[in-house]
């Protein structure tokens, strides 16, 4: 499987990716807050023994990640790619990465868990991404005594994560949902639902790129099935309405939209500076323009690939040295433009 | 962690709340005093963790604010909202249920169990089973089979002692 940001899945038009997330904590040991550096060493080297054991070819599909001698540009990129959490990056304990190389399972290790075995999808991939976890969850489990109660469950250092400790997420692209300002009686019926829905890349629920997450909220009280399955049930009802919303767009106002969607096209094409903002705004029109069947030399990976290395870590990696802001800007105008007319020329 | 009030030596691992009369007293103790001066209940809704009020009733309660294994005390658990090991769901195992119904609406796990876990369990079930038809063996004076039952008891118990 290739990484998620370069394949494409099924629903992508909609469902950029899919991400399953499992965490488990070693019974012997507190949780990570309360345990010492040598027993989050202890957790780090179990972890990695267990994970790899003697099939040497299993082995060698795993790379463990000096995460913590990262400097912190570095540890960013991880973050952009989605296979560690913020809170992991900014961490200054004894933490651990096991990567798959396909970077599609990571394993973070003393987090707020001790574990969280993550599987990362193109499009929409639920059940495949949960049956990933589930086996490195069984195959880690040979080795670990992983702490588990008849009543709550597996247990985690928060309670919001309990039982079967799965958080399953799905980021979505919605531009129709949020140009018609319908998104929002979206986002409230998805609470009723129990599921969250945030903006990806900004802050709090304001989505930058038209970009969501839709995750489940309950863990406890459902198996791993019913949660993936209901969430997959709603996550194709919202597919469904901004598909339609869409076609409707197109329809009734099909040359403004096309003006809309080529002028962002022309902008990116050459643009010389670029906000992260103004970058994610008219990506996600050219994403729109893509299944609308008005850009052809670009696909959907593109976007997101570039959505992922226009980002502050990746943009200093890809730079080689670190950036002020206003050299971000060029530098971020100036990899769009190369990126693009990579693609142009295949086509010429 | 604070000093028991009473002895004034050991470390306080229970919070005492009594309201009398409408006054609420407040009081660190060992689990030794509180074992000798007042009747316990572990499982007594801790109010903090849980946000409810007492309301004026007369009411003397007393809730363990530690973990004996980890440490973390209720006052930390409302700070951060986090428990500090697998064991701290034992010892506030009744106010966690509460908690858990609030923000999960359920209190009872559906789905996975480990492997190990559910073999550890039917292990112990069957050594019920057996212990029960040990005991009818040696009833009815049939030795030969109660050998039989015996030794498959014990392999069972090694086998689950061998994995931990």
């Amino acid at each position: 499987m290739k990484r998620w940001y370069i394949d494409k899945g099924p629903d992508s038009d909609v469902v950029v990716s899919t991400r399953v997330r499992l965490a488990r904590n070693f019974e012997e040991y507190p949780f990570p807050s309360r345990c010492s550096r040598e027993q989050q060493r202890e957790i780090i080297r179990k972890t990695v023994e267990a994970l790899t054991g003697d099939d040497a070819e299993f082995r060698r599909g795993f790379t463990v990640i000096d995460f913590k001698n990262m400097d912190l540009n570095e540890r960013l990129v991880y973050v952009e790619k989605r296979l560690v959490s913020k809170e992991l990056a900014a961490s200054d304990q004894e933490v651990g990465l096991i990567l798959s190389n396909d970077e599609q399972i990571s394993i973070m290790i003393n987090e707020e868990d001790h574990l969280r075995i993550q599987c990362l999808a193109a499009g929409m991939q639920l059940e495949k991404a949960s049956e990933i976890c589930n086996y490195i969850d069984n195959l880690l489990s040979q080795k670990i005594d992983f702490a588990f109660d008849d009543t709550f469950g597996f247990l985690t250092s928060c309670p919001t994560n309990i039982g079967t400790a799965i958080r399953a997420s799905l980021m979505l692209h919605l531009p129709a949902l949020t140009m018609t300002g319908h998104i929002n009686a979206l986002l409230e019926n998805c609470g009723k639902l129990g599921l969250s829905v945030r903006g990806l890349y900004g802050e709090n629920t304001e989505a930058r790129g038209c970009l969501y997450q839709l995750s489940n909220q309950i863990t406890l009280g459902k198996s791993e099935q019913d949660i993936v399955m209901s969430m997959k049930t709603i996550a194709y009802q919202v597919t469904e309405q901004e598909r339609l919303l869409r076609r409707e767009m197109m329809q009734r106002n099909g040359l403004q939209m096309e003006d809309k969607i080529m002028r962002s096209y022309g902008i990116l094409k050459y643009a010389r500076t670029l906000s992260s903002e103004e970058a994610m705004e008219r990506l996600s029109d050219v994403r729109f323009g893509i299944f609308a069947g008005l850009i052809t030399n670009l696909d959907e990976t593109d976007v997101n690939e570039m959505m992922l290395r226009i980002q502050a870590g990746s943009l200093q990696k890809f730079a080689g040295r670190s950036l002020r802001s206003d050299e971000m800007e060029a530098v971020r105008a100036s990899y769009i433009r190369n990126h693009i007319a990579k693609k142009d020329k295949r086509f010429d | 962690m604070p000093i028991c009030q009473v002895c004034k030596k050991r470390e306080a691992t229970v919070f005492l709340t009594q309201i009398i009369n409408g006054k609420k007293t407040d009081m660190y103790m060992c689990r030794q005093c509180a074992g000798e001066g007042y009747k316990i209940d572990l499982n007594t809704l801790i109010s903090g963790l849980l946000g409810l009020s007492w309301g004026d009733e007369e009411i003397g309660t007393a809730t363990q604010v530690a973990c004996d294994r980890c440490g973390m005390t209720v006052e930390e658990f409302n700070r951060t909202g986090k428990m500090g090991c697998s064991h701290c769901y034992d010892v506030f195992r009744e106010p966690m249920k509460v908690l858990l119904k609030r923000i999960q609406g359920n209190t009872r796990h559906q789905g996975k169990v480990p492997e190990s876990y559910a073999a550890a369990h039917a292990a112990e079930l069957e050594v019920e089973k057996l212990q029960r038809e040990l005991r009818e063996c040696i009833r009815v004076e049939n030795y030969e089979r109660a050998a039989e039952i015996r030794d498959r008891i014990r392999q069972l118990q090694s086998r689950r002692g061998g994995r931990q």
